[in-house]
């Protein structure tokens, strides 16, 4: 692999990873009686800024590499349920994650003040990060099944 | 400075805090309901306990996917699907929905809190074990016995403690 790709995909799972976190962390912070607004604003913005990078830099690598180099070698192999199912998932469902996010630091951004006050505001947009880190962390597993089934 | 030897400190690091941030939590926690009840104080040193075991989770996990890129670019990607590492992640997994569950009292403070310890020193016991013999099933069934054993073991502590003082 050349340094341009190993540099996409590296930068792709640490910064996804990053944006996992940041997802796990807001949703931490928005289950608290008190939640930090400061601190759920900065965790939604970092979330969400670190998947739009994930997704440039894996979708540098999945379009100019992954379809010509690494697909054929999962198919081939003992694994080819890991590109099937697992990367076609991957492929698909990641789009939702970015515009949840986003949606989830608007509301913080604009109206964060009315989401802490009150709870059935605070209890749906907490289900929304919830599901947001449900998708992200099926995608981050599924990235580990795809590279497993590359071997 | 090589990348690997970088990654097993970050993840050593990061165990460290996290096995010995929990540890510290159950301590901790029984000294402070001692007396019936948590005072502010104690919950600012629990507060910042839960906050340095949060720290060890992150970095775990970062220095963890670390070791399973060096996977995927050294060649030994067949690591990536080992059942050990599967087991170990489905642990880091339950101990990150267990807090979440903790948070939202939704899960009783006995079986939480020994989930949170169990899950740390099994991620610990399946880093360290080498090579390991055991499949993913066989791993599972022997850390939910775990849990429950903890759980009985953390409830007696706790009892002897609260009785003497």
């Amino acid at each position: 692999m050349s340094n341009v790709f190993a540099t996409m995909l590296v930068t792709h799972v640490v910064v996804g990873i990053i944006g996992v976190s940041a997802t796990y962390a807001l949703l931490m912070a928005i289950l608290k009686k008190k939640p930090s607004l400061w601190f759920m604003k900065l965790s939604a913005l970092i979330a969400f800024l670190s998947y739009l990078v994930s997704w440039g830099f894996g979708g540098y690598y999945y379009v100019l590499r992954y379809g010509s180099e690494v697909k054929p070698i999962i198919n081939a192999g003992d694994y080819p349920w890991a590109h099937g199912i697992f990367m076609e998932s991957k492929e698909h469902l990641f789009l939702f994650i970015p515009v949840l996010i986003f949606v989830s630091l608007l509301i913080l951004w604009t109206h964060g003040h009315e989401v802490i006050a009150n709870k059935d505001l605070k209890r749906a947009l907490a289900f929304l990060i919830f599901i947001t880190f449900l998708l992200a962390l099926f995608v981050t597993l599924s990235g580990i099944i795809v590279s497993g089934g590359a071997g | 400075m090589e990348i690997y030897p970088l990654l097993t400190i970050s993840h050593i690091i990061g165990t460290v805090l996290g096995v010995g941030g929990a540890t510290f939590a159950e301590f901790l926690y029984i000294r402070a309901i001692k007396d019936g009840e948590v005072d502010a104080e104690e919950k600012i040193v629990l507060g910042t306990t839960y906050r340095i075991i949060r720290i060890g989770l992150f970095l775990s996990v970062i220095s963890g996917f670390g070791f399973l890129l060096l996977f995927r670019f050294t060649g030994v990607e067949e690591r990536l699907l080992d059942p050990k590492l599967w087991a170990k992640m489905s642990i880091v997994i339950i101990l990150a929905f267990n807090a979440i569950l903790l948070t939202m009292h939704k899960i009783p403070f006995w079986l939480g809190s020994s989930l949170s310890l169990t899950s740390w020193y099994a991620a610990l016991i399946l880093g360290s074990w080498r090579p390991y013999p055991y499949t993913f099933m066989e791993t599972i069934i022997v850390y939910v016995m775990a849990v429950f054993i903890v759980a009985y073991i953390l409830h007696f502590i706790r009892s002897r403690f609260l009785k003497k003082s």
